[in-house]
């Protein structure tokens, strides 16, 4: 599930599998600071979360090769690289790309609500947010996604701009 | 982006996510536009929701394979910008300082695993039942004179942070460790090789247990208080001369290497007779995190008190003690 969380926050494989190695290394190192007062998968979401985002905060101080070609044409319609199935949907919505405009605090909510199915009381726990935030941010983007699916999205050429 | 937010979508994805009050229910419902609304949300979060092609099982190997190795060379976050600024630092019995704290925060974790059935181990420290009597023994040192100034260094580094909570439980076994004599005893048979006694059993103002603080501030408010009736020389035990001297190769790289390379960028302090005397330490939970704070003597005077944090080996100088 950490991997999962990791692919669909940093949405793609090279960024998931380093955060995903990250969460894992904090997780190790810091398993002595688990106190059991929240559940450990808890616990674990919220490393894998930070690692996520520090991992995407990394990578957005990098250049980002290959993503003209990755999106050209419709970004939101998989490419015939695609190999998660969520790619693969009968609609062909590019996942990745639709959440690609989120800002990463959405992002991270929407996959903890619908990837892994957490309530807003324990999505509130992972964040370190209010649940008033989380139900926002959740609502927020996936406002954000309806407009995407619907085809009303941000060009590619935006979508860099669009990370706060 | 979020200007154009509907105000109803909030509304519409509670009520996807069973979080809507009765109201809002009911609200959802009587209306088709927002049913409309709620269609478009789930279909996003069914796709959302697909399952992630799961890793090939030599990839998940391998990560596991390389965070279990990490937890061997420990990670090394040293923090110390504040400190290597200051012209103190630069000293040479700093030097033995910060190789105390290194040695420290290598070795009592260590240790503390190694003798975890020693219930026979050196308690020439203050009992730990001062964590709840703490108050009334700071109060009192705190009406003595206290030389001791805080200037502290903030920490800046918060990657424990993310490692999620914090526990109080890693300190409740603290009185069945050993001290650093007997820790050391037993260090010099494995990977540690530093001459004792590191600790001066005749100087002991620390309780194994500090007080827990929420801050560094707090904590050397509390080292402050205790520390005030040693701030004369007078008061100091007699150092031992030959006691305290490190040789920082023969620590793990890891953590010592790293430290020494931030706080002293091109000193080559390895093999040093640094001729200083770890004269007490104590473990406390700052923020949740353990530290360890280290008094470091050398000869007639506490040069300082230092701050390590024990998983990342982030240091600060917590006081600087002028007799």
């Amino acid at each position: 599930m950490i991997y999962s969380i990791c692919r669909r926050i940093t949405g793609n494989d090279a960024d998931a599998l380093d955060a995903t190695q990250e969460a894992l290394i904090s997780i190790v190192k810091g398993l002595k600071r688990f106190d059991g007062r929240a559940k450990f998968s808890t616990w674990a979401y919220r490393v894998a979360t930070n690692a996520c985002l520090d991992e995407m905060r990394r990578r957005s101080r990098r250049p980002l090769p290959g993503l003209v070609e990755e999106h050209t044409g419709d970004p939101f319609v998989a490419t015939s690289q695609a190999r998660d199935p969520a790619e693969t949907v009968s609609a062909q919505v590019d996942v990745d790309s639709a959440l690609e405009v989120l800002p990463e605090d959405f992002r991270a909510a929407v996959v903890l609500r619908d990837l892994v199915g957490l309530d807003y009381a324990e999505i509130a726990q992972v964040l370190e947010i209010a649940p008033g935030t989380v139900r926002s941010r959740i609502a927020r983007g996936r406002s954000r996604m309806a407009e995407i699916i619907s085809g009303n999205q941000t060009p590619p050429s935006d979508r860099q701009n669009s990370q706060p | 982006m979020t200007d154009a937010f509907p105000s109803d979508d909030e509304l519409v994805s509670s009520y996807l996510d069973g979080e809507a009050t009765p109201s809002e229910i009911e609200r959802v419902e009587s209306s088709p536009q927002l049913m409309a609304r709620l269609g478009e949300f789930r279909r996003s979060a069914s796709l959302m929701a697909a399952p992630v092609t799961p890793l090939a099982s030599p990839d998940i190997d391998s990560l596991i394979e390389s965070a279990l190795e990490s937890s061997h060379t420990s990670g090394n976050v040293v923090d110390l910008a504040a400190a290597t600024q200051r012209r103190w630092w630069q000293q040479p019995r700093v030097l033995a300082a910060a190789a105390a704290v290194a040695l420290l925060a290598l070795a009592v974790p260590a240790l503390r695993s190694i003798s975890e059935s020693d219930s026979s181990a050196d308690s020439a420290a203050a009992p730990t039942g001062l964590a709840q009597d703490g108050d009334a023994e700071i109060s009192e040192a705190a009406t003595t004179t206290a030389a001791a100034e805080a200037p502290l260094a903030p920490l800046g580094d918060d990657s424990l942070d993310s490692a999620g909570g914090s526990t109080s439980d890693s300190l409740q076994s603290e009185a069945d460790a050993p001290t650093a004599t007997t820790a050391a005893a037993n260090a010099t048979t494995a990977d540690f090789d530093y001459r004792l006694p590191l600790t001066d059993p005749a100087f002991d103002p620390l309780p194994e247990e500090l007080l827990p603080t929420t801050d560094l501030t707090s904590l050397g408010t509390q080292i402050s208080s205790l520390l005030a009736e040693f701030s004369s020389a007078e008061s100091l035990p007699a150092a031992d001369s030959d006691g305290g001297r490190v040789v920082l190769d023969q620590i793990s790289p890891a953590c010592t290497q790293q430290m020494v390379d931030v706080l002293f960028p091109g000193s080559n302090v390895a093999n040093a007779d640094l001729g200083m005397v770890l004269a007490d330490y104590a473990t406390v939970l700052v923020d949740g995190n353990e530290f360890i704070v280290a008094v470091v003597r050398i000869e007639d005077e506490i040069p300082t008190v230092l701050a390590a944090d024990t998983l990342t080996c982030s240091t600060v100088e917590l006081l600087e003690i002028v007799p």
